[in-house]
């Protein structure tokens, strides 16, 4: 009778905690239920950044001995490459630097409001995700530093993301590989535009291209500027495969970051990135 | 009063171990479950009331740090915890084997239940990801649970029941 008793109050307690989880589920939908809970994981991201800080100063010596052994034996091929790479990229320097200075003559000639200076600010990552299935990155810098939620997040590779949260000493970098993330951007030769999303397995997709819109594999895609996030122009990565069927609207585009996000250690964050007009980037385009 | 201290400190700790650790310990792309392997233990020695409480805090605790859906790791850590906890207590006291195996399969539970959440949401759409989560998640939380199980069991059961399973070969040497 008593185990009766308690398996019934079991059941009632295991009922009400599920009603409080879908409530709690419910709640963050709600804008009040936002900032209750971004302020407490607000104040978690700032009780744990000194550990984790810690935690990197002693892990970063140990990684990069670890990374670095495989590669001893193929460090004198890799000198030789390195070597051809630098011809290559002054010689593309030099043509870049010619063009630049074409383009900016032509600005001039269209009065474009563009800003292209953007401040940055550099950044460490000093942790990352605790939970397999997101694509989150601590950095040590924070809102005393000038950080702001919403702020575009890159690396000398291309785009790395956008600050999703700040403490007063460091912020979460939502990486464009989080299924959470979308951004809009285009295919830098043919226009293309479409939306650069996450996948829970840490790759990005090119979506909603139509079956119209021409692209190719090895293409280069860039962020369009739509949205008001990211400024236009910034890398993001290459076509790696794109895929037409027949009983599909859109054309499956999956995308090669530039980025490597495994071994991210330093970002640029952009402080001061411009309010995008789209109706000027349609002209221009 | 001392039952308590430990679960609370046992939790805090597996909290900040999550956040502060798991990140550098993946496997295959899949980070260790700390809180999981945490409250899961201690459901394998309580009743399911304190079982599902324990469950449903450390479950909130893994959502706020996770930043995705509150309640969704609440809502799976309280049923894989209750699971657990009426399938082990007031019926028999398991060996460490089959303790394992319990908490191997309320890992798979747990795992499987979030990521139909996910999909009903329509934040799935890789299934290799998630066969590949379900797959080694539980395995990784497992061999947690089996160290710190014995020191769980140690430091919350009383004398006479932490004989009893001295005597059944459940814990220390055998196991």
């Amino acid at each position: 009778m008593a185990f009766k008793k308690r398996s019934h109050k079991n059941k009632i307690l295991l009922a009400l905690l599920v009603i409080i989880s879908v409530g709690i589920a419910t709640f963050q939908f709600r804008e009040s239920g936002t900032v209750v809970f971004s302020s407490i994981h607000r104040f978690i991201l700032s009780i744990s950044a000194p550990i984790q800080i810690g935690i990197t100063k002693i892990t970063t010596p140990v990684e990069d001995f670890l990374s670095s052994l495989p590669e001893l034996f193929s460090l004198q091929e890799k000198n030789l490459l390195f070597q051809k790479e630098i011809e290559v990229l002054r010689a593309e320097n030099a043509r870049l630097k010619e063009q630049e200075i074409e383009n900016e003559q032509l600005r001039k000639l269209l009065k474009s409001v563009e800003q292209t200076n953007f401040e940055v600010k550099l950044a460490y990552v000093i942790g990352r995700s605790p939970i397999s299935w997101r694509a989150i990155a601590v950095i040590d810098v924070g809102a005393n530093d000038g950080i702001q939620i919403g702020m575009p997040v890159i690396s000398s590779a291309g785009l790395v993301g956008k600050v999703v949260g700040v403490s007063n000493k460091t912020a979460e970098v939502q990486l464009i590989t989080d299924q959470y993330s979308s951004i809009s951007a285009r295919d830098q030769s043919t226009r293309a535009v479409g939306l650069i999303e996450g996948n829970i397995n840490g790759t990005i997709n090119f979506n909603l291209i139509a079956k119209d819109q021409p692209i190719a594999k090895g293409d280069i895609i860039v962020t369009s500027g739509f949205g008001g996030v990211f400024p236009k122009g910034i890398l993001i990565g290459s076509v790696e495969d794109v895929q037409d069927k027949p009983y599909l609207f859109y054309k499956q585009v999956s995308i090669k970051p530039f980025v490597n996000f495994k071994n991210i250690e330093e970002v640029l964050i952009i402080t001061n990135a411009p309010e995008n007009k789209p109706e000027v980037e349609e002209s221009q385009g | 009063m001392r039952k308590q201290i430990t679960v609370t400190l046992l939790i805090i700790s597996s909290f900040v171990l999550q956040f502060a650790l798991s990140g550098y310990l993946a496997v295959f792309g899949i980070y260790p479950n700390f809180i999981l392997a945490a409250v899961l233990c201690v459901s394998l020695i309580e009743q399911p009331t304190t079982a599902m409480i324990v469950g449903f805090t450390g479950g909130i605790l893994v959502d706020l740090i996770s930043g995705g859906i509150m309640g969704l790791n609440a809502f799976t850590h309280t049923l894989s915890c209750y699971v657990v906890s009426i399938s082990s207590t007031d019926k028999t006291i398991l060996s460490r084997w089959k303790s394992a195996g319990l908490i191997y399969v309320a890992g798979v539970m747990n795992y499987s239940i979030i990521f139909v959440m996910l999909f009903l949401f329509g934040m799935v759409s890789d299934y290799s990801y998630f066969l590949r989560i379900v797959s080694i998640g539980p395995v990784y939380n497992l061999f947690i649970s089996v160290l710190i199980l014995s020191s769980i069991r140690v430091a919350v059961l009383p004398k006479d029941r932490y004989g009893e399973l001295e005597r059944i070969g459940s814990f220390r040497g055998k196991i």
